[in-house]
């Protein structure tokens, strides 16, 4: 079967192709090349006036594991169906098979959740498996695990550090690295409630800044594609871009990607002690070498928080709206917190909030080292991302709003001065290419042949942005159509995306001595094989090859 | 304009949702409303292949013939009407903001869980668990008028936070659990374990065992308190139990926390 | 000839701990735990088949085979009216399946122990809560409150592996401190103290509000049903504790007047305890894979059980599509039984059409209509099932050679 999309305008950044009219033919799930055609062509679409991207891809996205399913279980008022549109209330802790639809819908085609606990990876992963449409993957958390924490202690050598990271890649069938809150989550175990990036955990007497060494040092020695992914110390604190900006000098000079940074960009100047600091942050982000964040904009309205990071939830659950919430410690792995939230355009806070977000977005000079995302759902649903696309893009539509937040925000932010907005080309870098690049998905993200043909088609006849991307005409999964005039087609089921980087098996003897006599179960019921992947669990395992192989 | 009437076609045999009547009123017209499709048993039926509905007013809803089997009538219901003859199953009026609600039959279990505010008259009894926290929340009802003219079951009126409550008949065990606030009047007898880690509100009751623990008040007119009963009564439209009879206000619990007060009528 | 012994590791899939360290000894497919503890042993045992086990599947207590029986099943399905599946324990793949096949016939779920999970949920509902899980109570608990006595009688190891180990990370296992709330027999309490410090706070389950109320606001005045001197005791063991975890299983309190008062009263003592310290619930669900069934239908459907497809999305009801209500009113005309993990009793309505998927020695009130057997996740087919701390799930193994079909098997033939 081949299909040829016909004159569309194409966007496609890593081949350096912006906003030019070419045909695109597909071919068994791939794109193909013109020339090698042989056969009649099955199916034609007539892209005229049609804007052609890549799949879009989110790097950053709470859609599978332990708390998301204690968030669906807490807000059950927010599943009655029957008022279910296209409006953000109904996707608070959506269901999977809601997850895949909303995502497909929008143009989404693979996407990655953040905080995959080793333990619970295989609850993640049936979780994610029953997520249609989509390619998926995870970022197994690291950095407050007991094990990980006593090698740290006992001084071990760099090579076994490594040996543990890749192990637990394997595990878990993960496809990077998160730390979150670096030993934080630990630490809030023994009762500490706060750790800065210098500060000795009381326990393991380590810092924030070892484990952010070690584990970024690991990821690079492994040749991990995806960076170290850091969700640093201190989180929504005033005044916390100074932990923020140790947390980047922690790395060493090896790759990080700072998640939400907007969530980590806060001053603390000003009558109230809370200001932007996005200043500060976007300085470090474009100078800085081997660094990209994403931003996780926060959206006005209801949503729910969910984080590994127990200690700062625990803190943030005097805010929980409704009224409830959920923390937990768990199998000294790490922990979670669940907190309901109402994002209020009239408070001072939560609207400073919006603005330091957008600030980071349009002081960043390069769209390769910025990526667009909400942080679903701890600043807005994902649905929202339309939304925000507008608002980058059209600065009138941007300062409407800003005028109706309150007055005294204008003395802490400059985003009323910014003149930026953005382009389509940026637009396409940030959501598609640039995120595949940072996550070695060489076969994502491009329309190069040979490539995955995930394809999203947008009717630029639709003069609203918002709309345009809220609801492209065609997606296309691996070369089938799956949304067609903007309606769900066809069902189909996506891949696990997954790296596994060798290492020295000599690590699992330790590990096994180690589950013996402190976890409770077994190491070889604690790894996730490919097999059990693909007819317990419900995914197919995709490998993608790790930049060397570097010797120990 | 004459009320809608809403009658079943059939007899039920199995439990049927009835919450599709609080969206009448998003449908354009009546027989796009009678095209709907509803559950019935393991069916999908057209609204009007298992119920008549009248052509009348979409604000003024009588359901005749109702039966121990129809679940969430008048959910979420705002600003409707809606009469009902006969019984009826869980959750009547369950969450509903405002309107009114008049059944002649008895109510089953959950009547007026989590009702934000509105009016529910009830003609009859009502089963357990009466204004009961919804599964998603801690509080019970949060506002609203709920007349009950027989008698209530048991664990009823748990952690209500504003509203005013009248029994006429009698009041189950467990009652007003760690109530919040609000009023409640209960004209007949009272089960055991009453008000237990009630904070504030107030309750108007005919049993003097209630007011072991608390301190007398002085004399005093309690103007307030005869306007307020006057008017509920103008509002339900029926002389209420109190009407025109003595009280004696008590406060004070002995347990510190409690702060509610008691008004025994004589 | 005799029979062919063999050894294998087994992963435990009958409670909710989902012990994976058991070595079994196999032959001719009837198996014997090797070692452990002599508990688990007879709960294994007892799933070997045995002369009175019902290996063919029947309609109308006549013999037919598998496909015949499937056949009658779809035919029923398409016919009745509302159907109920009653979900006794089945794993995730159980699961997945029953939903899909529930889709497409419009049918109620609800799990045989549905009300005890609902007495949980409600602190995560409508509260805040804070909860551990059994490798951090392992290896960072200093202090644990027991809550009623059943839970260590229902799951036989939690004391050995979870709650009094033989090595912790971080304390000292042999220091810990056991609070027993309840009234516990000697020999327990014997046990206990051999290993630990233990206490026993003999009162009515029905008094824990009021006892962590006392504790909580340090009073000096003094209940009925506590003396002065062992709430001092206590308070100063619960001051000292720098994690502390309270466990209890919702069947316990089954014979409370409010089990509901009671959870919350614990899960708020515990919330309130973080405030200087760090503490946290521990609550133990039962052995029918009730935390499976609730994990799986949340993600799925959004709501934990009780809930019946309609209009296109699962809606959820507790009192409408409460199994115990539909069946004893008869507001279902057909039961669907799912009991792959016990061969307790299943007790049907007669006036019901029965169709039971069961455990090949169920024990059952009545014959009913349609009967299949299928295998057990853990002993004849892999599965995935939940622990009770619902963030880790076990892979269970196949151990035996049975040929029995899975749930998921079945429901996808009638699909």
């Amino acid at each position: 079967m081949i299909i040829r999309l016909k004159s569309g305008i194409v966007y496609d950044p890593t081949n350096n192709i912006f906003n030019r009219t070419k045909d695109i033919f597909i071919k068994d799930g791939k794109i193909i090349n013109k020339n090698n055609i042989h056969g009649k062509i099955n199916q034609t679409i007539d892209c005229t006036n049609k804007i052609i991207m890549p799949g879009a891809i989110d790097l950053h996205t709470h859609i599978g594991g332990g708390k998301v399913n204690i968030a669906r279980l807490m807000l059950e008022e927010f599943h009655d169906e029957t008022d279910a549109k296209y409006d953000s209330s109904s996707i608070i802790a959506p269901t999977t098979i809601k997850t895949g639809l909303k995502y497909i819908e929008m143009g989404y085609t693979t996407c990655f959740e953040p905080a995959l606990l080793p333990i619970n990876a295989r609850q993640a992963h049936a979780e994610m498996a029953d997520i249609p449409f989509i390619d998926k993957g995870g970022y197994a958390l690291l950095g407050n695990d007991d094990f990980f924490l006593n090698l740290l202690r006992k001084k071990a050598s760099q090579s076994v550090i490594n040996d543990y990271v890749a192990f637990i890649l394997k595990a878990s069938q993960s496809m990077g690295i998160k730390v979150v809150n670096p030993g934080g989550i630990n630490a809030f175990k023994f009762n500490q409630r706060a750790l800065d990036v210098d500060e000795k955990s009381k326990y393991y007497n380590i810092t924030p800044r070892d484990v952010v060494t070690k584990l970024a040092r690991a990821i690079y020695d492994l040749g991990v594609p995806h960076p170290l992914h850091v969700h640093c110390s201190n989180l929504g604190i005033p005044g916390n871009f100074l932990s923020t900006i140790e947390t980047i000098k922690a790395a060493e000079g090896m790759p990080i990607h700072l998640t939400h940074i907007q969530f980590q960009s806060y001053g603390n100047n000003g009558d109230r002690g809370f200001s932007s600091a996005a200043v500060e942050i976007s300085n470090h982000l474009n100078k800085v070498k081997n660094l990209t964040c994403d931003v996780g904009q926060i959206m006005f309205g209801q949503t729910v928080t969910m984080s590994g990071d127990s200690m700062s939830q625990h803190k943030n659950h005097k805010h929980a709206h409704p009224n409830k919430w959920m923390c937990m410690d768990i199998e000294c792995d790490a922990g979670c917190g669940v907190v309901p939230f109402k994002y209020k355009d009239q408070s001072f806070v939560n609207s400073l909030q919006w603005a330091i977000g957008l600030e980071i977005f349009l002081l960043a000079e390069d769209p390769w080292k910025v990526y667009l995302t909400t942080d679903h759902p701890n600043g807005a649903p994902f649905t929202s991302y339309p939304h925000l696309i507008k608002l980058l893009m059209d600065r009138s539509f941007r300062n409407d709003i800003l005028r109706e937040l309150p007055k005294d925000i204008l003395n802490h932010t400059i985003l009323h001065t910014i003149k930026r907005e953005y382009t389509m080309s940026e637009i396409a870098i940030m959501t598609r290419s640039a995120p595949a690049k940072i996550l070695g998905l060489s076969q994502k993200g491009n329309l190069s042949i040979g490539s995955n043909a995930d394809i999203t088609i947008y009717d630029k006849n639709i003069k609203d942005i918002e709309e345009m991307f809220a609801h492209p005409i065609y997606v296309l999964k691996d070369g089938e159509i799956v949304v067609e005039n903007g309606k769900i087609k066809k069902y189909r089921w996506g891949k696990t995306h997954t790296v596994k980087p060798e290492y020295d098996k000599s690590i699992e003897k330790s590990l096994t001595k180690f589950f013996d006599k402190y976890h409770t179960m077994k190491l070889d019921n604690y790894v996730l094989s490919d097999e059990e992947m693909e007819n317990m669990i419900g995914s197919k395992v995709y490998v993608n090859e790790c930049k060397y192989k570097r010797k120990q | 304009m004459k009320p809608i009437q809403i009658k079943p076609k059939i007899r039920f045999k199995y439990r049927v949702d009835m919450s599709f009547l609080s969206d009448i009123c998003k449908y354009d017209s009546l027989t796009t409303f009678r095209a709907k499709k509803v559950m019935y048993g393991n069916q999908e039926y057209r609204l009007d292949n298992i119920f008549d509905i009248s052509n009348g007013d979409k604000k003024n809803l009588v359901v005749k013939s109702a039966n121990s089997l129809m679940d969430n009538l008048g959910y979420r219901l705002k600003e409707i009407s809606l009469k009902v003859f006969g019984d009826v199953g869980d959750y009547l009026g369950a969450q509903m903001s405002s309107g009114l609600i008049e059944i002649y039959g008895n109510a089953n279990d959950h009547c007026a869980s989590g009702l934000k505010g509105g009016i529910i008259r009830v003609n009859g009894n009502c089963g357990d668990y009466l204004g009961s926290k919804p599964n998603s929340s801690n509080e019970g009802i949060s506002d609203g008028l709920i007349y009950i003219s027989g008698n209530v079951g048991n664990k009823s009126l748990q952690r209500i936070r504003r509203g005013n409550i009248i029994i006429e008949g009698n009041l189950g065990n467990d009652a007003c659990s760690e109530m919040i606030s609000g009023s409640v009047l209960i004209k007949g007898k009272i089960g055991h374990n009453f008000a237990n880690g009630i904070k504030r509100g107030t309750i108007f009751t005919t049993q003097k065992k209630l007011a072991k623990n608390y301190s007398k008040s002085n004399a005093a007119e309690f103007n307030f308190i005869k306007f307020f009963i006057n008017r509920i009564s103008n509002v339900i439209n029926r002389n209420l139990f109190i009407n025109n009879r003595k009280f004696i206000r008590y406060y004070g619990n002995k347990d510190k926390e409690n702060i509610s007060e008691l008004f025994l009528v004589d | 000839m005799a029979a062919q012994k063999s050894y294998k590791s087994m992963v435990c899939p009958f409670c909710s701990l989902h012990c994976d360290d058991l070595i079994i000894e196999t032959s001719d497919n009837n198996i014997r735990l090797t070692q452990g503890n002599p508990e688990c042993g007879k709960k294994i045992s007892r799933h070997n088949i045995n002369s009175q086990s019902r290996t063919s599947a029947t309609i109308n207590k006549k013999k037919t085979g598998l496909t015949e029986a499937l056949k009658k099943v779809k035919k029923i399905i398409e016919k009745k009216s509302e159907v109920l599946i009653l979900n006794h324990g089945t794993d995730l793949s159980g699961l997945r399946s029953l939903l899909t096949f529930a889709s497409k016939y419009h049918c109620i779920i609800d799990h045989i122990t549905s009300k005890f999970l609902f007495q949980n949920i409600g602190i995560v509902q409508r509260t805040g809560y804070i909860a551990t899980s059994l490798m951090e109570t392992k290896n960072r608990a200093d202090t644990i409150i027991i809550f009623g006595n059943n839970i260590l009688k229902k799951n036989p190891r939690l004391l050995d592996r979870i709650l009094i180990p033989d090595a912790s990370l971080c304390v000292n296992p042999k220091k810990k401190n056991i609070i027993l709330v309840g009234s516990f027999d000697k020999n327990t309490i014997n046990s206990i103290s051999r290993k630990s410090n233990a206490i026993n706070v003999r009162i009515k389950l029905d008094n824990i509000p009021d006892f962590l109320k006392i504790i909580n606001n340090n009073k000096s005045e003094t209940l009925r049903f506590i003396t002065k001197q062992s709430l001092v005791k206590i308070n100063s063991i619960i001051k000292k504790s720098k994690y502390l975890v309270s466990t209890w299983t919702a069947s316990d309190f089954s014979n409370t007047k409010n089990p509901e008062d009671i959870i919350s009263s614990i899960s708020k003592f515990i919330v309130d305890l973080n405030i200087t310290s760090r503490a946290a619930c521990m609550p133990i669900s039962g052995p029918l894979a009730d935390s499976t069934s609730a994990q799986a239908l949340t993600w799925l459907t959004g709501f934990p059980s009780r809930i019946k497809y309609s209009n296109n999305s699962f809606k959820h009801n507790r009192t409408a599509y409460n199994s115990e209500k539909l069946i004893e009113n008869k507001q279902v005309d057909t039961v669907i039984h799912v009991s792959n993990l016990s061969e307790n009793e299943l007790i049907m309505n007669k006036n019901i059409y029965n169709i039971v998927l069961g455990h090949p020695n169920s024990k059952l009130n009545i014959e009913p209509d349609i009967f299949i057997p299928i295998g057990i996740p853990g002993l004849d087919h892999e599965g995935i099932m939940f622990r009770t701390d619902n963030v880790v799930s076990v892979a269970l193994k196949s151990v035996r050679k049975l040929k029995l079909p899975s749930t998921q098997t079945i429901f996808n033939k009638l699909i």
